[in-house]
This record gives C-alpha cells, sequence and structure tokens, in this order.
C-alpha cells in the first residue's frame, strides 16, 4: 500500500490525552502505571494498571467507559474532518462495554431482576460502539468492529487502510478497551499478571500490567489528503496478518506465525527489513510472548535488527487498543524523531535473542516503523507505517 | 462488488420453533465435546463447509454478535462465587470473541489470515464482506467464513429486563468462498447504517421473533441450498443498533 495517508491522530492512555501529552509522557523513560482505582480486587494484592483520568474522557454519564474513551479519541481525530461520502468506520475492542454488564452480572447473576439497572446491560456487545460512535459524530458508512483480541485495533487499521487503498474515500479507524473485572481477574488467574510495573524483556519480568486506552487514525487517499492540504502524519504502508494455529492462549514457542506475520507486512509495504528504523514490539513482559517474539525478530531481520522497545511498560497492554495506540505512538515517533525505551528494563533476559531498547528513549530520526500486535487465539497482526514521501 | 462462488456450506439452527440447537453432530468428537457451544457449533460447521478442500491458502474470517457468552457467565459466575483471584483461566480465554477462530484454525490448521468480527444482528453480513474483501485484496486464495452464537439464561433474562418482545436464538452456519468462477456464487454484499438511538432496529422484526446475531448467514446456506439454476435472491438483515446487510446470491 502507497496511497494511504494517516490525517488525523486521536489518542487517550494513562500517560493523557493528544499527542502531545503522549510524545512528552514516552520521552520521560518513566512509567505512568499506578494503583488501580477504578474498582475494588476485593483483598488481592493491588497490580499497577495504565487507568485514564475520568477528566478527559467525552460523553455523556451512561454511556459505557470504553465508549467515552472512543468518542475522546475519535473526536480527536477527526479534527475539524467532515467526512464525504461512504467511508469506513473500523474500529477494534476485545471486551466492548463489559465493565458495565459485569456489574449487572455481578450484583443479580444473570437472574431477570435489576430493572432499574439495565442501562448498564445495553452497551453489553462490542459492536455497540460503532453503533454509537456513528450516532453521535454523525458518521455515515460501513462499520466494521474487529475482535481479534490483543490485534484487534492494528487489524481495524490494516483492514481500513486496505479498504481506502482499494477506492474508499476515507477511513476512521482504531480501537478501544476500558479496564474491567473480567480482563483483570481473568489475567490474574491465567497468573500473567505482573506484581510490579511491567518490564518488558527484562530478565525479572513476571507478566504484564493492564491498561485502558483509545486510539484513532483517520485516513484517506494521498492525493486527496495533498489537495485539501491536509497533515499527513505518515502513511499506513502494510498489513500482515497470520494464525498460529498453535495454541489458545500461547504464542507458538519459535514465532512461526509472528514471522509469517511480519514478512507478509513488509511485502505489502515493499519494505525491506533493512529499511526498517524502529520496532514497536508487541512486547507483553510475559515470559512466553517477549521469548517469542525475540526469536521472530531475529528470523526476520537477522544480523541487522533494528531499534526494539516496548511501550507497555509505560501505557500498560491496553489489549485491543493496544494496536492503534501503538501504531499512534510510532507516528509520534515519526513526528517528533526520537525512539522510546524499554521503561522498566533493568537486564535484558539472556533468553531474549536479540538487543533491545534500554529504559531510556533516544533521538533519532524515524521514518518507517513496524508495529507488531498478537492476541490469544494465535492471532498475529503487523502494520508498517512510513513517512509520506 | 467481485463475485465469490461459494465452494462450501453448512449451518446449524435450532428445530421449528425452538430457540436452541438439539443436535451438534460432533458426538464423536470428544475434544470438541469439552468446548462451549458457541465454539462446538463454529467449528463443527468450519470442518463440513471446509469437507476436502486444502487448508494451503486459506483465509478464515468468523463473525459472533456476543462471542462465548457461556463462558463468561462462566468466569463472572466464578469470581463472584469464590472471589475475584479465582476465575477460571479456561472460561477467561473462551469469553474472548476471537476464541471460536483461534480453536477452528487450531483444529483445522488454518495458519493464513484470521479475523474475528463483530456487529450485533448483522455480524454475518459483516463477516462475508470482510471475507470476500480478503479474496479480493490477494490476501488469500480461498477463504472460510464462519458465524455462531449461543443462548444463555443470562441473555434471555437480559432480553425480559429490556422489556424486548423477541426472543434470543441460536445457531451457525459457515461457507467456503473464493474467485473461481463457479455455478453458485455471492454476487454482492451490502453493509448500510442509519444513526439510530441505540437498541432502535432500522427494521423491526415481528413481536415474539427469534433474534439470532448469526441469523444472517444460516438464511445464506438455506437460500444457497434452496436456488435453482437462474435464479437469484436477496437477503437482508437489520441490527438493533441501526445496522443493515444485504448478501445477493445467484445460481448460475
Amino acid at each position: 500500500m502507497k496511497n494511504v495517508a494517516i490525517t488525523g491522530i486521536g489518542m487517550v492512555s494513562d500517560l493523557g490525552r493528544g499527542l502531545d501529552a503522549h510524545s512528552a509522557g514516552l520521552r520521560t523513560g518513566v512509567t505512568a502505571l499506578k494503583p488501580l482505582t477504578l474498582f475494588q480486587t476485593e483483598g488481592l494484592q493491588t497490580r499497577p494498571v495504565g487507568q485514564v483520568e475520568d477528566a478527559l474522557l467525552e460523553g455523556k454519564p451512561n454511556y459505557s467507559r470504553s465508549q467515552r474513551l472512543t468518542l475522546s479519541a475519535a473526536i480527536d481525530a477527526l479534527g475539524g474532518f467532515k467526512p464525504a461520502g461512504e467511508g469506513v468506520i473500523a474500529i477494534g475492542s476485545t471486551t466492548g462495554g463489559i465493565y458495565e454488564s459485569e456489574q449487572h452480572y455481578l450484583q443479580h447473576r444473570g437472574r431477570p431482576e435489576g430493572a432499574s439497572q439495565r442501562q448498564l446491560l445495553v452497551n453489553h456487545a462490542v459492536g455497540t460502539i460503532a453503533d454509537r460512535l456513528c450516532r453521535d459524530l454523525r458518521l455515515e458508512g460501513e462499520r466494521h468492529t474487529f475482535a481479534t483480541a490483543c490485534s484487534s485495533s492494528a487489524n481495524a487499521i490494516g483492514y481500513a487502510a486496505a479498504r481506502v487503498e482499494a477506492g474508499a474515500p476515507w477511513a476512521l479507524a482504531g480501537g478501544v478497551d476500558s479496564l474491567c473485572r473480567l480482563t483483570w481477574a481473568g489475567f490474574y488467574a491465567l497468573k500473567l499478571l505482573s506484581s510490579h510495573a511491567c518490564k518488558p524483556f527484562d530478565k525479572t519480568r513476571n507478566g504484564l500490567s493492564l491498561g485502558e486506552a483509545a486510539a484513532f487514525l483517520l485516513l484517506e487517499p494521498l492525493d486527496a489528503a495533498r489537495a485539501r492540504q491536509a497533515t499527513i502524519y505518515g502513511l499506513v504502508s502494510g498489513w500482515g496478518l497470520s494464525a498460529d494455529a498453535y495454541h489458545m492462549t500461547a504464542p507458538h514457542p519459535e514465532g512461526v506465525g509472528a514471522i509469517a506475520a511480519m514478512r507478509a507486512a513488509l511485502a505489502d509495504a515493499q519494505v525491506e527489513p533493512s529499511q526498517i528504523d524502529y520496532v514497536n514490539a508487541h512486547g507483553t513482559a510475559t515470559p512466553a510472548n517477549d521469548k517469542a517474539e525475540s526469536f521472530a525478530l531475529k528470523a526476520v531481520f537477522g544480523t541487522r535488527v533494528p531499534p526494539v522497545s516496548s511501550t507497555k511498560g509505560v501505557t500498560g497492554h491496553s489489549l485491543g487498543a493496544a494496536g492503534a495506540l501503538e501504531a499512534a505512538i510510532s507516528l509520534l515517533c515519526m513526528r517528533d524523531s526520537f525512539i522510546p525505551g524499554n521503561v522498566g528494563l533493568g537486564e535484558t533476559d539472556p533468553d531474549v535473542s536479540i538487543p533491545v531498547m534500554g529504559p531510556a528513549p533516544k533521538e533519532a530520526k524515524v521514518s518507517k516503523v513496524m508495529s507488531n500486535s498478537f492476541g490469544f487465539g494465535g492471532n498475529n497482526t503487523v502494520l508498517v507505517l512510513e513517512r509520506a514521501p | 462488488m467481485t463475485a465469490a462462488t461459494i465452494l462450501g456450506l453448512a449451518a446449524i439452527a435450532p428445530p421449528e420453533g425452538a430457540t436452541r440447537v438439539t443436535t451438534i453432530g460432533d458426538e464423536a468428537d470428544k475434544a470438541a465435546k469439552r468446548l462451549p457451544r458457541v465454539d462446538r457449533m463454529a467449528l463443527q460447521v468450519a470442518r463440513q463447509a471446509l469437507g476436502s478442500h486444502s487448508v494451503d491458502g486459506l483465509g478464515l474470517v468468523v463473525g459472533t454478535g456476543y462471542g462465548g457468552l457461556q463462558a463468561t457467565v462462566d468466569f463472572l459466575e466464578g469470581i463472584a462465587v469464590r472471589g475475584a483471584g479465582f476465575g477460571s483461566p479456561t472460561a477467561f480465554h473462551q469469553s474472548v470473541h476471537h476464541s471460536l477462530a483461534g480453536q477452528i484454525s487450531l483444529s483445522l490448521k488454518i495458519t493464513g489470515p484470521s479475523l474475528t468480527c463483530t456487529a450485533r444482528e448483522v455480524s454475518s453480513e459483516a463477516a462475508l464482506k470482510e471475507g470476500i474483501d480478503l479474496l479480493t485484496m490477494k490476501r488469500c486464495s480461498k477463504v472460510l467464513v464462519v458465524c455462531s452464537d449461543e443462548t444463555v439464561p443470562a441473555l434471555e433474562a437480559a432480553f425480559k429486563l429490556m422489556e424486548a418482545p423477541w426472543t434470543p436464538s441460536e445457531g451457525a452456519g459457515a461457507v467456503l468462498l473464493s474467485l473461481e468462477p463457479g455455478e453458485l456464487q455471492i454476487s454482492d454484499v451490502k453493509l448500510t447504517s442509519r444513526s439510530k438511538q441505540m437498541l432502535e432496529w432500522t427494521e423491526k422484526p415481528p413481536q415474539g421473533a427469534f433474534v439470532n446475531p448469526s441469523a444472517g448467514i444460516i438464511k445464506v446456506v438455506e437460500a444457497a441450498r434452496a436456488l435453482k439454476p437462474g435464479e437469484s435472491a436477496a437477503l437482508r438483515s437489520f441490527s438493533l443498533g441501526g445496522g443493515e446487510g444485504t448478501v445477493a446470491l445467484r445460481r448460475r
């Protein structure tokens, strides 16, 4: 793909709302993870999370938290853009409005009672996020909601970009997930929640830190973006996807599916591995992911591995939103000429078979970025983003 | 839109007048029987639609309105009864919408592009559109589109709480598609939407109707089987979020 311009970016996470807040936060080299206050975890040890300040959220109080996050980032991404023609709205999310519906369930346990709180159930279906967004922003177009776990919003961006390349006049693509009890307790049950702020690629890493976020990109054909003299943050040039067909929750230990997705994205972008300036790794800080991902990166890049970092040590893992958030971060790296560090990294795990960035960011001209997203069920999605010529 | 040829198809639906599927047809498969119903139905129709076709160059798109509802309920029930630290790890990963696609790719060894989409009651139409898009984008040479939804008592209770005059239902369907010329084709899939109030249909189903988010693909399978040479059909579905999907079929 060579014709898909990114002309708007909206992002909200524990770092704040907007591009400058994220750029500044990432360049401090300090984690933004803090104790969870959104809900109680009933006597269990508190774990740091990437929680968004309520004051940053748009929308009405009866909206789900995911919808409020979505609206905040989508409004910023659209800026003053007035969509003309039937575009594509593509959203990635894992849990949708479950933060609210789980409250209803836990109180009433699925019995036909609790009518006074039925508003909590309205937004349960993940597809509702797109419905409400389109209604509120008066967006007319095809609605697509991808739910491929932690790669959801990377797939939303990849699909939307491919549609723009094929002729769609515009697309709003991104993703969202809010913190909720189900994912917190789920990762706790899988023994994958870090006891401290997560440390991607570190020898002592012991799991991920959860986060919540929303990030959206406005996509347009490059010539149309130039014709209206829009700010062009970069291009979506590659989308690669594959399935591991290996295990429901663990990555293939040799990263076979990840390798296939990375190679597919590079081929789609018509970019050689040696041209990539930075890899924003999936880097969850689980022992299995970081080892397998490093193995895959070594297979793709050989002895010339570009700087690699995971930004989840700062933002936590925002699941369905992570792919879009990290794509937006990759665009910030191009705009502001820096590469984020692996915040939290002390000593690199010897099992990580590639050199990775230290904890501090560095100044660097960045023109081409690979952003990796891998999800439960063995889904692998890779985006290549680059500066507009 | 480029027409896609149907190479294989399968569907599982409840008996006439019932909301639940009574026979999935995988009773001999001991591994499958341990899975949630929504996964079992998806896997069974996927297997039947794929038939003896190779998985080389095969993509997979799964559509589901609610994903693993029983697993979600089981997980929440676990933390309600035993506490936040004692949820079932299995129920957690099965509650993820993409679990269905993961299970299908694992069981059928599909390593190509894999997507899961959700769009309330037009999830089938969205999945068919995305599947055909993957073909026209040349990201795979064949695509298996599978849609599955299950109903559980908590969903039925939620419908009653919302005073909805419909009953949730379940079922699954699958079609194997390619761009090779063929006799039976999906000639078009259109997704449109109107910015409605939440929980407002573009066109309401009749009072007392059964509502299954995966009904669209079951209708496609049933219509495809019934089409005679030279006939065509257009199947419309509406969603509670203001979405509308139309699938056009033809038999040459």
